[in-house]
Formats: structure tokens, C-alpha cells, sequence
């Protein structure tokens, strides 16, 4: 069961988690081979992490909800609460946090919209 | 579900010149576009990859590096720690261009080669053209850079593979990427230049008798994009499961204009980066949606009645499109091809 920490660590990774409909896919667009991208994805999911360059607004923006729901059990927006609640649940689990790339897609729209 | 895919490999038509005019080309490439990105525009949009997480960008033309600002840009998608390559004819791979090439990072480059020298000269319509492609792929190599031979395979090299793979073995050249010709620009109204059913077979078996004599050579041979699908003649590993055009890889063309594919028809542009972000265009719902939201409804052709139909998605849409004028139909495609071969028989 999962705990509620009383001080949340925070860690984002560089890295996006896709979905496998995504990477799982041998024949990209091969402007040119060998193609090293597709190289890494076929080594799997779970090798292959998608590096991101995550900016301190969105940095700041998702601890701002994340903690928010985690201490106060605040309600995030909606357009971006799934993503929220992953994050939170990694924390609350103790687990690494990954941050799924449908998560960063939609906090990031989220921000622009903002 | 909304749609989570990003654009991780991009092609960059950095210009539409080109110093040849090869019969075979899907661009008509020769004069530059119009209205061509400037520098600045180019490292504004560049400024706008990282959030998307791009990670890997290819130069191509035209000729690339016939577009003077080429270094200015690899240096600052270097900067922002995105990989660089580059397809070039070749021709400019001077000592002091290769030299340039590699401080600015590009980390692989592909020259096109399409046939022995007197195919190769023809299809060019130069003279000369093919020793000077082979030299600047020499020089890429002398410069410590990893050169990939690229072959657009048709009606008249289709029968030269063999000569031509003992030719860039023995230059030293230690990829080889072998692709189909696709039937747009120029190349569609050079029908000589199109493959048969019998061709396209051959070029099939080709690479699949040859990849393992090249690697045992220490050379990866490389059937690109259109050699396909769902057969034994395909390459071992995972299985193909459709373009990924608009999914994962997108086109950027020299005025902006953006394409799932910069093979695809100019007619299928999905937004334009002087108007739109990229963000925004990526991801307009309904955009890409002929890669995207794909059915086995849309299945057209031969491909409808296919068992793999929902796994393929009919093949290339490049090849589909310029053969069928539609999605999700390619003719060209080992499996149905055998499949015929075994009816008859």
C-alpha cells in the first residue's frame, strides 16, 4: 500500500517512456542508414528511453501539482490530472519516476494553452 | 487516446538545388524553392526540436550542401545535442567541405551511388560523376567519418547489384543503403527506370543473399525504405508494422512546409513552421491522419485482402502513394509478388 511521504522526492529524468505502437516499429523513414535511433529502439522499450530537454517551467509546473496533490491532496487540472497522478503515484511508491510520453505531451500542451 | 507520438527523426530539405539533374529524382531537384528558409527562420525552428524531442536530424536536398548556412545549422542542432546526418550526391565532398562535415558533427553521412560508372554517369547525365561521388566518400572515410553508400535501385541497375557491391567493398565503404526507386518528379515519367515485378524481386533477393556475405566482409547492407514486407525475404528481427511517417518521423521542407514525409507529394503538406509551431502542427488534431488513424478499411489494392493488412498498413506510403495515388496499397511487395508467383505455378 502505497505511503504518503511527508517530504516527496522529485527527480525528473531526461528521459520519455513510448508508447510501443510507437517504438516498436523496425522500418522508420530511413533518410539514411544505418539509422541509429532505430538502432537503440529495437533494443526494447525499456533500453531505450527518448532523452527530452525538460525546461524549469514545465520542471516547476509539474512538482507545483504534483506536490500540491501529495500534501494537500489538491486536485490537479483535468487536462493534465492522469499525468499528475502517474508522477504522484511513482513518488508514493517510492519508484523512479518515468515520465510516460503521452504525460509530458499533455502537461506540455497544457502549459502553452496556459 | 490522443495521439503520443513524436517527431524523433526528421528530414531537412535544406534547399531544392541541386548542381545535377538526375533522371531519377522524386524532387525534381535543380533551382531552389522560391521562398527558402533564411538562417535565422532555420535556427528558429531548430530552436523548437528539443521540446519535441527530436533526436536525430538529416540533411537533404536538393543537394544540402549546396545550401550555404548547412554548417551554421549542424553546429546548433549539435549544440542542442541532437545527432546530425546528411545524404549528399557526393559531388562537393572536397577535403575542406569533409573536413567542415566533421567539426561540425555530423556523424554520419550518405552519398548516393546508382550503379557502376557508366549507369551511375547516365543516370546523373555527367561524366565523371560516379569517381567523383567515390572519391568524396573516400575522403569521408579518410577523415575518420562513418559513409554509407546510398543505391536507388531500378529497371537499370537492378542487374549490377553483385559488380556494384564488390565495387564499395573494395573502396572501403562500410555501409550500403539499398532502396527501391520511388515513381515521383522526374522519375515518374522515366518509366524505363521503373522496376517490374521480376526487378523489384531481384533487388529482394539480392539483399537477402548478400547481407550476410557483407557482414561476414565486414560491411551492414541495408534494404531501406520500400523493400518489403512480411516475407521471408525481408530481414530477420522484429517484423514491419507500418510507416511511421507523421508518427515518429516527419519532413521538413526547405520553405517551411512540413510533410510526414519529404517524399510524399507537396500536395500533403500538414503545416507550415512561418505560420504554425511545430508543437502545433504535430500534434493539430487530425493531423498525419492518413499514417495516424489508419484502418484495415483503408486497405486498397492487393493489400485488402492481405492477411498482414492490419499489421503492414499496406507498406510505404511514399511507394503507395506514387504507384497507386493512394495510402496503404503498395504493389511493390515481396510477399504479394511470391504469393502470385505460387498461384501460377
Amino acid at each position: 500500500m502505497a505511503t504518503k511521504p511527508t517530504k516527496p522526492a522529485f527527480v525528473l529524468k531526461d528521459q520519455l517512456i513510448l508508447r510501443e505502437h510507437i517504438w516498436d516499429r523496425i522500418h522508420w523513414v530511413t533518410y539514411r542508414v544505418p539509422n541509429e535511433l532505430a538502432g537503440i529502439l529495437k533494443k526494447g522499450v525499456a533500453d531505450a528511453p527518448v532523452r527530452v530537454q525538460l525546461t524549469k517551467q514545465f520542471t516547476d509546473a509539474t512538482w507545483k501539482y504534483t506536490s500540491a496533490l501529495i500534501m494537500e491532496g489538491a486536485a490537479p487540472p483535468p487536462e493534465i490530472a492522469g499525468a499528475i497522478y502517474n508522477i504522484a503515484d511513482d513518488i508514493s511508491c517510492g519508484r523512479e519516476i518515468s515520465l510516460k510520453a503521452g504525460d509530458y505531451i499533455a502537461i506540455q500542451s497544457f502549459l502553452k494553452r496556459k | 487516446m490522443p495521439f503520443e507520438g513524436l517527431p524523433l527523426l526528421l528530414g531537412w530539405e535544406l534547399t531544392l538545388a541541386c548542381n545535377l539533374r538526375c533522371q531519377h529524382c522524386g524532387s525534381s531537384a535543380g533551382s531552389g524553392r522560391p521562398n527558402e528558409l533564411t538562417l535565422d527562420e532555420a535556427l528558429a525552428i531548430c530552436a523548437q526540436f528539443p521540446e519535441l524531442a527530436v533526436q536525430e536530424v538529416v540533411f537533404t536536398g536538393g543537394e544540402p550542401l549546396m545550401q550555404a548556412y548547412w554548417p551554421r545549422l549542424a553546429t546548433r542542432l549539435r549544440d542542442l545535442r541532437i545527432k546530425v546526418g546528411m545524404v549528399t550526391n557526393g559531388l562537393l565532398l572536397s577535403p575542406r567541405i569533409v573536413a567542415q562535415i566533421r567539426d561540425c558533427g555530423i556523424h554520419e553521412v550518405g552519398v548516393s551511388l546508382d550503379g557502376l560508372e557508366p549507369t551511375h554517369d547516365e543516370i546523373r547525365a555527367l561524366p565523371g560523376a560516379f569517381q567523383r561521388s567515390l572519391d568524396g566518400l573516400r575522403r569521408l572515410l579518410d577523415a575518420g567519418l562513418h559513409p554509407t553508400a546510398i543505391t536507388t535501385v531500378n529497371a537499370l541497375n537492378v542487374h549490377e547489384l553483385p559488380a556494384l557491391y564488390a565495387r564499395l567493398h573494395t573502396a572501403g565503404v562500410p555501409q550500403w543503403q539499398v532502396q527501391p526507386l520511388f515513381g515521383f518528379g522526374r522519375g515518374r515519367e522515366q518509366t524505363r527506370l521503373h522496376l517490374s515485378d521480376d526487378e523489384y524481386l531481384e533487388m529482394g533477393l539480392f539483399c537477402q543473399q548478400y547481407r550476410p556475405l557483407a557482414a561476414d566482409a565486414g560491411m551492414t547492407l541495408v534494404p531501406a525504405d520500400g523493400c518489403g514486407y512480411c516475407s521471408p525475404i525481408d530481414p530477420q528481427g522484429a517484423p514491419w508494422r507500418g510507416c511511421s511517417a507523421g508518427i515518429a518521423d516527419c519532413g521538413i521542407m526547405s520553405d517551411g512546409r512540413v510533410k510526414g514525409c519529404l517524399s510524399w507529394p507537396d500536395s500533403l503538406v500538414e503545416g507550415d513552421l512561418r505560420q504554425d509551431t511545430f508543437w502545433d502542427i504535430w500534434f493539430r488534431p487530425g493531423a498525419f491522419a492518413a499514417t495516424r488513424d489508419f484502418t484495415c478499411a483503408e486497405l486498397g489494392g492487393q493489400c485488402r485482402t492481405c492477411e498482414m493488412g492490419a499489421q503492414c498498413g499496406g507498406g510505404c506510403s511514399a511507394k503507395s502513394i506514387a504507384a497507386t495515388g493512394q495510402f496503404h496499397a503498395d504493389p511493390y511487395c515481396y510477399r504479394a509478388i511470391l504469393a502470385a508467383r505460387l498461384a501460377t505455378q
